[in-house]
């Protein structure tokens, strides 16, 4: 399109709103250049184009949006407090059953032999000899061992005690003088009561006082001590009782132990503790047996 | 258009059309609440538009959304009432820029839009056509027009000066 006189606003206005193309503005500074006349329009048409002002919206944060993500929610109070009730289940259950097992035990341990846990050796001598020719002087003086000299000496006394009630026939519940009740000479019987003392217990030497017996006691809380006879041989031998089932057993406490010597296990442990000091050959006639003093835990 | 591309064109784009509402509509709360909106509107339709073309697009959407404000506020048309020489009530020389700002609010608004969006936004007519919805004669004569309003406006604060 050329540029005239009658039609230079329009291509005035074209060229300041850059809709034309380069060489059509070509035209247009060539068309000014030949009509200076013209320029002044065109500066004022140039002054109504508006610059940019800056201008800064206020409020822009509030424009930015985030994407709603789906959420992993943690359940760690979840996942902790499901975690605490499985433990506590299974502690439970485990609980549960330890408990059962150990009443079975118990159950089963009060017909057979509980465990047995040496206490600390104490030597008996027995002498082949002594002064009264009676069945309590067969009773034994506990030798205990040096160290407990004086505890020893304690008990000691009361076992002398107690025997020479029992030979005098103080002893409730025994025949005076029970003579007649055949006791093997190197044979004995003796129990204690509790750890503290030991005691004779006259009215379980029952009916042919079999020194191969084992004599325990009821209503003890603690364990019962078990002295186990030596024969004529040293051969120590242990057997059932025939303790009535009220021996076994009362409601805090495990009075005997039924052992069996055919279990060899227990019998080979009762034989090394029950060893024969070889010193006491040396010595006269007099026989030394080693006691061996089991304490029963149940 | 994804979230980075429409938190971009907050970034890049808030401005100008703040700028723009503001200019064509010379009320500060409704350009807020102009900007607000079309920006609303681009982040509903972002899965449906391009990022490249989303400037034009939130363009688009304000100068229609200012279109329905002026209308419900049913708003003055300055251009039929604006005199044939300005008022000299000033007998300061105001600068070049506040005449013009002055001779702006003589344009009506499809005329202000327009010359908003050429000056300010740099729009084609074309580009002009495709926001306002008019064709490229539309925007050409419109254009036009208001240019020579403000150079008989200027010519005439000269004069006056």
């Amino acid at each position: 399109m050329d540029i005239n006189r009658n039609n230079y606003e329009t291509s005035f206005l074209l060229y300041l709103d850059r809709e034309l193309s380069p060489v059509e503005m070509l035209k247009v500074e060539k068309f000014l250049t030949e009509n200076p006349d013209l320029q002044k329009e065109f500066v004022l048409l140039q002054q109504t184009i508006f610059l940019p002002e800056q201008i800064e919206y206020d409020q822009k944060e509030q424009l930015f949006h985030k994407e709603e993500k789906r959420r992993i929610i943690p359940l760690y109070w979840l996942r902790i407090a499901a975690s605490v009730i499985i433990l506590l289940a299974a502690g439970w259950i485990i609980l549960t059953k330890v408990s059962n097992n150990h009443q079975r035990e118990m159950a089963v341990n009060n017909r057979n032999p509980l465990k047995i846990s040496p206490a600390p050796e104490k030597l008996v001598p027995v002498k082949k000899e002594l002064k009264n020719n009676t069945q309590t002087d067969r009773f034994v003086k506990k030798d205990i061992i040096e160290n407990n000299e004086q505890s020893n000496q304690s008990r000691e006394k009361e076992i002398t005690k107690k025997a020479a009630q029992f030979n005098q026939g103080n002893v409730k519940g025994l025949p005076q003088k029970n003579n007649s009740i055949p006791v093997p000479e190197e044979s004995f019987v003796a129990s204690q009561k509790s750890n503290a003392a030991l005691e004779i217990q006259p009215d379980r030497l029952h009916a042919g006082t079999d020194p191969k017996q084992i004599t325990a006691l009821q209503g003890t809380r603690t364990a019962a001590m078990v002295l186990i006879t030596a024969g004529a041989k040293d051969q120590i031998k242990v057997e059932n009782t025939d303790l009535k089932e009220q021996n076994f057993q009362t409601d805090n406490a495990i009075s005997v132990v039924a052992l069996d010597d055919q279990n060899k296990s227990i019998s080979g442990f009762i034989n090394k503790l029950t060893k024969r000091n070889p010193d006491d050959d040396k010595t006269n006639n007099a026989r030394k047996v080693r006691v061996s003093v089991f304490q029963i835990s149940y | 258009m994804t979230e980075e591309d429409y938190n971009n064109c907050v970034k890049l784009y808030s401005d100008g059309l703040y700028r723009f509402m503001l200019k064509s509509t010379r009320q500060v709360e409704d350009a807020r609440d102009l900007v607000q909106s079309s920006f609303e509107k681009l982040w509903q339709h972002r899965s449906e538009i391009n990022a490249l073309k989303s400037k034009s697009y939130l363009f688009t959407i304000g100068y229609h959304k200012m279109i329905d404000l002026n209308r419900k506020n049913s708003r003055i048309d300055f251009l039929e009432s604006l005199p044939e020489r300005p008022e000299t009530s000033s007998k300061t020389s105001p600068r070049l820029k506040e005449i013009l700002e002055k001779a702006l609010n003589r344009l009506n608004e499809r005329q202000r839009s327009l010359v908003l969006l050429k000056d300010y936004e740099g729009y084609s007519y074309e580009e002009i056509a495709d926001i306002t919805g008019l064709n490229i004669t539309q925007v050409k004569v419109t254009l036009h027009r208001s240019r020579l309003i403000l150079k008989d406006w200027l010519v005439s604060v000269e004069n006056v000066l």
